[in-house]
């Protein structure tokens, strides 16, 4: 069960693969805060300034091959950056795996 | 050979951008030819290329299938590199998205600090600070005649 603490508490965990890992400073986790996956995108921006590029085009969406699961679910089919985010939650960032 | 943040006075630098890195390969004599680990690993590098103007700056672009594309820059032949503070990014609301970086290219001599990019969507960028800020060119995005450009690969 999550703990539903204050927003603003760093407690959601974001896991990062590793071409993105650079970027946060060679961690694979950062803990964050925010109410949905937007602020918790925005939350990432002001933490490691230009990441959001890496995550959301200009028009602000998530870019076609980054996928944002919020513990096994994708955001896609759930409220995509609009999703709630709970205190405790945990997140993973996935590219897709695509190629032939 | 190793990492170098130098190279003799006369070596041939010759800079091949892949999809996995960055490879420098430097000759004395244009027969044998060192070839560096590649930097940037990883990245899909489009175009890359030295500016002597201002010190040795190397300029790259990377432009990934998945996170986006990114010009970089570097003062000691890749060992380190630095993102702009301002990059190639269109402005929200324009209804552009920046596809890929194509083309860098040093400025004239006489404008030690200019640089240029082209990208798709077909546009200009200029940095006057080598790199560190970069703007639209906006003579060019809101040419009358715009929208009458033959689209290319990049809507030219």
């Amino acid at each position: 069960m999550h703990d539903v603490s204050h927003p603003t508490t760093p407690s959601i965990q974001v896991s990062f693969p590793a071409a993105l890992r650079p970027r946060i400073g060679n961690r694979t986790t950062v803990m964050v805060a925010g109410g949905s996956i937007r602020e918790v995108i925005d939350a990432l921006e002001q933490a490691f300034p230009g990441l959001r590029f890496s995550l959301c085009s200009e028009d602000g969406k998530l870019r076609p091959y980054v996928n944002i699961f919020l513990e096994r679910e994708n955001i896609r089919y759930l409220q995509g950056l609009d999703t709630p985010v709970l205190a405790g939650a945990r997140l993973h960032i996935l590219p897709s795996v695509a190629g032939g | 050979m190793t990492d170098s943040t130098t190279y003799p006075q006369g070596t041939i630098v010759v800079l091949v951008g892949t999809k996995r890195g960055l490879f420098i390969l430097s000759s004395q004599d244009r027969t044998r030819w060192d070839i560096t680990p590649p930097t940037l690993r990883g990245s899909r590098i489009f175009h890359a290329i030295l500016d002597q103007r201002n010190g040795q700056r190397l300029f790259a672009a990377e432009n990934g299938d998945f996170f986006g594309s990114f010009l970089h820059y570097s003062d000691d032949f890749g060992v380190t590199w630095h993102k702009p503070q301002s990059g190639i990014q269109f402005p929200e609301g324009s209804g552009k998205k920046l596809t890929n970086i194509w083309v860098i290219e040093p400025g004239r001599a006489n404008e030690p600090g200019v640089v240029y990019a082209g990208v798709d969507p077909a546009s200009l960028w200029v940095s006057s600070d080598s790199g560190v800020t970069w703007e639209l060119n906006a003579a060019l995005a809101n040419h009358p005649t715009r929208e009458r450009w033959e689209p290319g690969a990049g809507g030219l």
